[in-house]
């Protein structure tokens, strides 16, 4: 079948900010639907609220709203596009639920709109728990024992007739969200209430627990015609229990035999059948091992984490075949781009053992619970490709960042047996490092087995590298240990960290490291993909491609990518790269990528001229270069994962292209970067640098209270705080030294006042600003986690000069060439500068969207050597655009249990909504609303009253007066704990006095928040990271039970802002950006 | 470390790699394989009589060995894998695949840059190659060179006749002509309530027409169909079976010996369909199914009262035949019955459905 004839005009719903569980593979889908269509001619219609989006951008459909993803809001938005079909599958659940409940609400077939990818009744099928089971039951597929709930009783009843543990899944939740494996009745009640609570249709399912069966995944293709196929079979190293994204997952099935592969296999294709689906599916299914039986876990009727990493790893665009069929065509039809010679309907077969390693937030968040369960905690994932297994782990565990080159964690070297062989029961973040330990310590692979019921095969290939390296420890260093080494993976670098001996003083010969291609075959058809991973070996498959393909006209131009999503560094990363490579292609050069992350657009082996599916090590960067021999080098959009390879690739004399490796250097070197402020004569926060805590309480004492501390190269202000006496300092400096960072502790005077963002472009001799944001969020939360506003709404025009003064200045010393980020505090009518980055930053996307600046594009043709003058474009600071734009930050604070809401220097936010509109109000409404906070409005003569909770630092007392006023004037109960209610009462509003938690009396805070009175909860009090602090639980409560929770009272104020205005969705103007 | 050993192809390309396996050497005709699992299955598998089989996956042997997932008795003459795995794990392993290949002997060699072979084979085409343990010498080269599979029936079909009972009851006896059968053939049948008689490839049509039977499989098997053409009475056999009017399954070597018995021609393809994942499309239904496949030849021109039922979707080869009226089904690939919608089992339903209306 053809392109259908009834399809002209399609809205695709992309899947919003990016939330744990909801990451940046649905910008890597979405693109590649979006181009698929317009591939077709098709017209496109776009609604996404995620401005770091590839697919959001102005050449990817043909109308663009960056608007909230609500039910209301694609209502409006299809009655003023009317579109004749709109897209479901694309956008994750966000998406897919939206789209469901415009198909269910009868709105779809009243304004004549088809829905494509799945329909209502495969939506049900796979989605309702007993609609699903029902279907599974008629195909005769196995289920777990499980029963759907709408009420605690009813579980608790269900759960003591099949017996515990038992595993609670919400309905309709992301990522399996409020759900978890519970093994007694009050831990039941606990999570099935609040899974309850978060599922949008109150019902959770009660299942048996089936731990220790393997999980294995199927990605199935379905087309109209009933053609299917699987694309791979993927086998999770940690058994069912551990959500899938949370766990090491390795592609192709590696424990299974044909038998029960083919089993499975039927299996995965007899229930895409049976839900009739048309596009991409990921089957879940337990396999019981020691037996062929095997229960199905869960299907996915939609394009989801696992087929981008599918995609990935086989080479097959699933996303792009998912739409083709939407839009009519079967896989008979569509050509597989890889080879050009085969169809899109074959499996592909791989010659190579891909392992994808998550990424956790948890050195970030040292309190929060590290234990994984069903519910998804990982904020982004590495992919690795090897020869075998060994080597593929190798990769995956450098990609990752978390300072290591080996399997090898120093915090489990210090642990005694015992305690090793204790914490191995924990199923956490760090398990297969720990089963790396015990293997270490000489503990059987049958007691590994025993306590982690991981298959044996992983661990004894875990036991493989521990005797590499044991080999390689003892004795000397022979030819023969370094090939076994470099065969399994090994750095020279960690060979010769092991070994303690140098490899040139041992005359060992360099065997070449290689690179093999991606082709989806096997070898078995010849294919120009210019999809390569590197290997040590002999053939070097893409030298031969360059020697045959590359165009020798052509400069050739290494771009890094970011590395894995993670609080931080996030999908913008990915934007900037993708942009510069585009930008390349366009002036005529070759673009080569160099990413390991398998969610992104940049890591599509169609975005650049060459991918390199490989890690961002200095020694696998050097590989590379050998083999490319690039002209030149990016380091400045991929993050700090990018920029930390300037000095490596400055000394083996790679060409970096824009700001030189030594304006880099200066710009994070304190001592350098003081120097250069001197000079300039920009005042920034007086500070010193510290390396002891002796050191560090003196210089606090010298600054006076409060101080910032932050070690110096930090990314998304990680580890850094605001201390506020010599304990904080003490209690930090322990944190900062136990982890041998290698870097000194910079500790500044913490200035409160207004924050201001500045991107610049500059070209060397000229700047360009797009655009002066303005946080909402006094100094001390961090850029990220602030609600940003473009252009300023406060900042007077003497200020705005002194700011494009200093950023001038500041850019010219630099000699900055490209783009560089510049924080700034406004503090008492002056400005200080806070941070240089120079490199893109978080902002550059949204900025680059509302302002039409294209500043990536602009920076790397500034880099090339085209000036802006030459390129048409002003300096100095860029009009102001009619429309303003707020950039508000998103949490997953519900997947991170224990983790303090509080908002400080350190970044908390996973992702970022947008919200445009010609005012300042509407923006903030519609940016809020983006981001899910709960527009809750007291009505006068209804019964339902509206409540809201204060608890406050002294240091906010003052200004908590007004709020609580503006909330009091809105007909919002308010209730305060001690401190605060006497301060509101005694200026004449009404407040409920409650008790804290540490006052041991009722009600408290905690039976405040569960008795379903408050909508909004206030809390700036006692900032800490400890989970035991009154504080803390409160915020945490508030998170559980879904309780929009603020932790500064100028975020407070934005929300009394949008209240007041009594705005509501049909005030909104849709903007689309296409038209700006 | 083990041992060293070679493997020369006939083009004089050399691969040094290590001994696994059974030791000593072995000649065959390289041919590669893209299945990643069913590593058993593919040693054993009767079509791989006579080559060397190199897989294309790099790690092999990780769930292990057992006793009940061999295809035959018969084996490929040498394996080719990048790397074997020592440790294998799975609830019904009872060996490693060194281990296996020693039982079996056969020989093997490891840490070879199977891709880079492959890349050879594909481009080059199928060729005869050696593996040995012991430095090779011109001797060896030469033997490589000059090495035929010859005619592999006698060695690879049961002498005598075998019976083999559905556990089902046996609604129907079927008549299997071995040139070298799977037991997933078998098994194939017995799901479908099927007794099976298997017959030495050199049965006479008159010890079948007439007899107990309802019909007729002409199984799969190793070498190059055209061979046939030397032995005139075995396709004579095939063409009084087709004239008898006796329904007729051909399976792989079966379905390319009806085409030569009744006027076709064969061809032998350059690299072979070797793999789990080989399309074919179903013309008559307009769908394409995922097969497996072990082979290195085609009809290239059918006889004139064939209709061409399913092609390759890669290559658009011949993989399914069916002649006018006559109750004669013959596929390039074993139907499978995995139990899914999106199987072949449909094509052997069509065979028990011409029983049925013949009976």
């Amino acid at each position: 079948m053809p392109l259908r004839k009834d399809i002209k005009k399609i809205l695709v719903i992309g899947s919003g900010p990016i939330v744990i569980g909801q990451a940046a593979e649905f910008d890597y889908a979405g693109t590649q639907a979006c181009r698929a269509l317009k591939e077709e001619g098709l017209e496109v219609v776009l609604i996404n609220s995620n401005p770091a989006t590839i697919m959001t951008d102005k050449n990817m459909a043909d109308k663009i709203y960056i608007e909230p993803l609500t039910l209301e809001v694609v209502k409006k938005i299809i009655k003023i596009e009317k579109p004749d079909s709109v897209l479901s599958t694309l956008g994750g659940q966000t998406g897919l639920t939206l789209s469901m409940q415009l198909a269910k609400e009868g709105f779809l077939e009243e304004n004549n709109v088809k829905l494509l990818g799945a329909n209502v009744s495969t939506i049900d099928k796979a989605e309702d728990r007993q609609i699903f089971k029902d279907t599974m039951k008629e195909i005769g597929e196995p289920c777990i024992p499980s029963k759907v709930v709408e009420t605690v009783e009813n579980a608790v009843e269900f759960a003591e007739a099949i017996g515990y543990p038992v595993v609670v899944r919400p309905a309709f939740t992301l990522g399996g969200t409020g759900g978890g494996i519970v093994s007694n009745e009050t831990e039941l009640r606990e999570t099935a209430g609040n899974g309850l609570r978060l599922s949008p249709i109150t019902q959770v399912l009660i299942e048996k627990g089936i731990s220790g069966w393997k999980e294995i995944e199927f990605e199935v293709i379905r087309d109209g015609k009933g053609n299917a196929i699987t694309l791979c079979g993927m086998e999770n190293m940690d058994p069912v229990g551990v959500h899938t994204g949370d766990s090491i997952v390795v592609v192709p099935t590696m424990t299974l035999a044909d038998k029960e592969f083919q089993m499975l296999r039927t299996a995965s294709l007899n229930i895409v059948g049976a839900l009739q689906i048309e596009g991409g599916c990921n089957v879940q299914l337990a396999l019981k091992p020691d037996s062929f039986e095997y229960a199905v876990i869960e299907v996915n009727p939609r394009v989801s984490r696992s087929s981008a990493l599918a995609s990935k790893a086989t080479g097959y665009p699933i996303a792009k075949v998912a739409t083709k069929i939407a839009i009519g065509y079967s896989l008979d039809e569509i050509v597989n781009q890889v080879t050009g010679k085969t169809y899109a309907c074959f499996e592909p077969a791989v010659d190579y053992v891909v392992v994808k390693f998550p990424r956790f937030a948890f050195d970030k968040f040292v309190h929060a619970k590290k234990t994984l369960g069903t519910q998804m905690k990982a904020t982004g994932e590495v992919m690795s490709i090897g020869m075998n297994f060994e080597e593929a782990m190798m990769k995956a565990v450098r990609s990752i960042e978390l300072g290591i080159d080996t399997m090898t964690k120093p915090t489990f070297e210090k642990l005694s047996d015992a305690e090793v062989l204790e914490k191995l029961k924990d199923i956490d973040c760090d398990r297969a490092f720990c089963v790396f330990e015990a293997i270490k310590r000489g503990i059987s692979a049958e007691e590994i087995h025993s306590i982690t019921f991981i298959d044996k095969w992983f661990i004894e290939k875990l036991r493989n590298l521990c005797n590499i390296e044991k080999s390689l420890a003892d004795g000397e260093l022979t030819q023969e240990k370094y090939l076994t080494a470099k065969k399994f993976g090994y750095l020279d670098g960690t060979i010769e960290k092991i070994s303690g001996q140098k490899l040139a003083a041992r005359n060992i010969t360099q065997k070449q490291f290689v690179y093999k291609t991606v082709d989806t075959c096997a070898g078995e058809f010849a294919s120009g993909t210019p999809y390569f991973y590197g290997v040590y070996g002999d053939e070097n498959e893409a030298a031969e491609f360059i020697e045959k393909y590359s165009d020798k006209n052509k400069k050739k131009i290494i771009v890094f990518g970011s590395g894995p999503i993670r609080i931080g560094q996030g999908i913008e990363f990915d934007y900037c790269s993708v942009h510069c490579v585009w930008a390349l292609k366009e002036m005529g050069y070759e673009a080569i990528i160099c990413n390991n992350n398998p969610e992104t657009v940049s890591t599509d082996f169609d975005t650049g001229d060459r991918l390199y599916f490989d890690p961002l090590t200095g020694e696998d960067v050097d590989n590379l270069l050998a083999t490319e021999k690039p002209w030149g080098v990016v380091v400045q959009f991929g993050g700090q994962t990018a920029i930390k390879l300037t000095k490596h690739l400055k000394k083996v004399g790679a060409n970096i292209l824009g700001t030189s490796a030594d304006s880099i250097d200066a710009a994070e070197d304190r001592e350098r970067f003081d120097a250069l402020l001197e000079k300039c004569q920009i005042p920034r926060p007086e500070g010193y640098t510290v390396f002891t805590a002796a050191e560090a309480v003196e210089a606090a004492k010298k600054l006076g209270y409060p101080v910032l501390l932050r070690p110096s190269y930090v990314l998304g202000g990680q580890n850094m705080i605001i201390a506020h006496g010599d304990s904080d300092v003490e209690e930090y400096m322990e944190i900062i030294t136990s982890s041998k960072l290698e870097n000194p502790v910079l500790i500044d005077k913490y200035l409160m006042g207004t924050e201001v963002e500045v991107d610049a472009i500059c070209d060397g001799k000229d700047f360009l600003i797009p655009g002066i944001m303005e946080h909402i969020e006094r100094a001390g939360v961090h850029s990220g986690d602030s609600i940003s506003v473009y252009p300023t709404q406060t900042i007077n025009d003497r200020i705005k000069k002194v700011i494009i003064a200093y950023t001038e200045r500041l850019a010219k010393e630099l000699k900055i060439v490209g783009l560089v980020n510049i924080q700034y505090v406004i503090h008492n009518h002056q400005v200080y500068v806070i941070e240089v980055n120079p490199r893109s930053s978080r902002t550059v996307p949204y900025i680059s969207k509302v302002t039409g600046v294209q500043m990536v594009d602009i920076a790397t043709k500034a880099m090339l050597g085209h000036s802006l003058k030459q390129q048409g474009l002003p300096t100095g600071l860029f009009p102001e655009t009619d429309y303003i734009a707020v950039k508000v930050p998103v949490f997953s604070f519900e997947k991170l249990h224990d983790v303090d809401t509080q908002l400080g220097p350190d970044m908390k936010s996973t992702g970022e909504t947008l919200g445009i509109a010609k005012t300042f109000k509407e923006a903030l409404f519609k940016g809020l609303m983006a981001s899910n906070m709960k527009m809750k409005r007291a009505v006068s003569n209804e019964s339902a009253h509206r409540g809201i909770l204060f608890s406050v630092r002294n240091s906010d007392k003052p200004e908590v007066i007004e709020l609580a006023d503006r909330f009091d004037a809105m007909g919002f109960e308010i209730y305060a704990t001690s401190g605060t209610a006497s301060l509101l009462n005694k200026n004449m509003l009404p407040a409920n006095f409650t008790y804290r938690i540490k006052d041991g009396k009722e009600p408290n805070v905690i039976s405040l928040l569960e008795s379903g009175k408050i909508d909004y909860v206030v809390s700036t009090s006692e900032a800490g990271r400890d989970p035991a602090l009154d504080s803390v639980k409160l915020r945490r409560k508030s998170v559980e039970r879904g309780v929009v929770c603020l932790t500064s009272i100028d975020t407070a104020n934005a929300l009394a802002d949008c209240l007041e205005s009594g705005m509501t969705v049909d005030d909104l103007e849709m903007v689309d950006i296409t038209k700006i | 470390m083990n041992k060293k050993a070679w493997l020369i192809l006939a083009d004089g390309t050399v691969f040094e790699g290590n001994a696994f396996g059974a030791s000593g050497k072995a000649i065959g005709e390289a041919v590669f394989t893209t299945v990643m699992t069913g590593y058993q299955e593919t040693l054993t598998n009767p079509n791989y009589f006579g080559q060397l089989v190199v897989q294309t996956f790099p790690s092999i042997g990780n769930y292990g060995v057992n006793d009940e997932d061999n295809n035959s008795e018969h084996c490929a003459s040498g394996y080719i894998v990048r790397e074997y795995c020592e440790q294998p794990s799975n609830f019904r392993s009872n060996g490693t695949i060194d281990g296996f290949l020693k039982k079996r002997g056969i020989v093997g060699i490891c840490s070879i840059d199977t891709r880079s072979l492959t890349r050879i084979l594909r481009d080059k085409g199928s060729m005869n190659a050696g593996i040995t343990d012991h430095e090779p010498d011109s001797a060896f080269i030469e033997d490589i060179k000059a090495f035929s599979v010859g005619n592999p029936l006698p060695k690879v079909s049961v002498k005598e006749p075998v019976h083999c009972e559905s556990l089902l009851g046996g609604k129907y006896n079927i008549a299997l002509i071995d040139y070298g059968v799977r037991l997933s053939t078998i098994e194939l049948l017995h799901k479908y309530n099927c007794d099976v008689t298997v017959l030495p490839y050199n049965t006479k049509a008159e010890d079948i027409i007439g007899k107990k039977y309802n019909g007729v499989v002409l199984s799969d098997g190793p070498g190059d169909p055209a061979d046939f053409l030397k032995n005139p009475e075995l396709l004579d056999t095939v063409k009084k079976l087709f004239e008898a009017k006796i329904p007729l399954l051909g399976i792989g070597l079966g379905h390319l010996v009806t085409a030569l018995a009744l006027g076709g021609k064969t061809a032998k393809l350059k690299s072979g369909h070797r793999g789990a994942n080989q399309p074919v499309v179903d013309l008559e239904l307009d769908r394409t199914f995922l097969t497996l496949q072990s082979h290195g030849y085609v009809v290239e021109t059918p006889p004139e009262t064939a209709k061409i039922t399913h092609v390759n979707a890669n290559d658009r080869t011949c993989e399914g035949i069916s002649y006018g009226g006559a109750p004669v089904l013959t596929l390039q690939f074993e139907p499978q019955t995995l139990g899914s919608k999106n199987d072949t089992s449909h094509l052997a339903e069509k065979f028990i459905k011409l029983i049925k209306i013949m009976d």
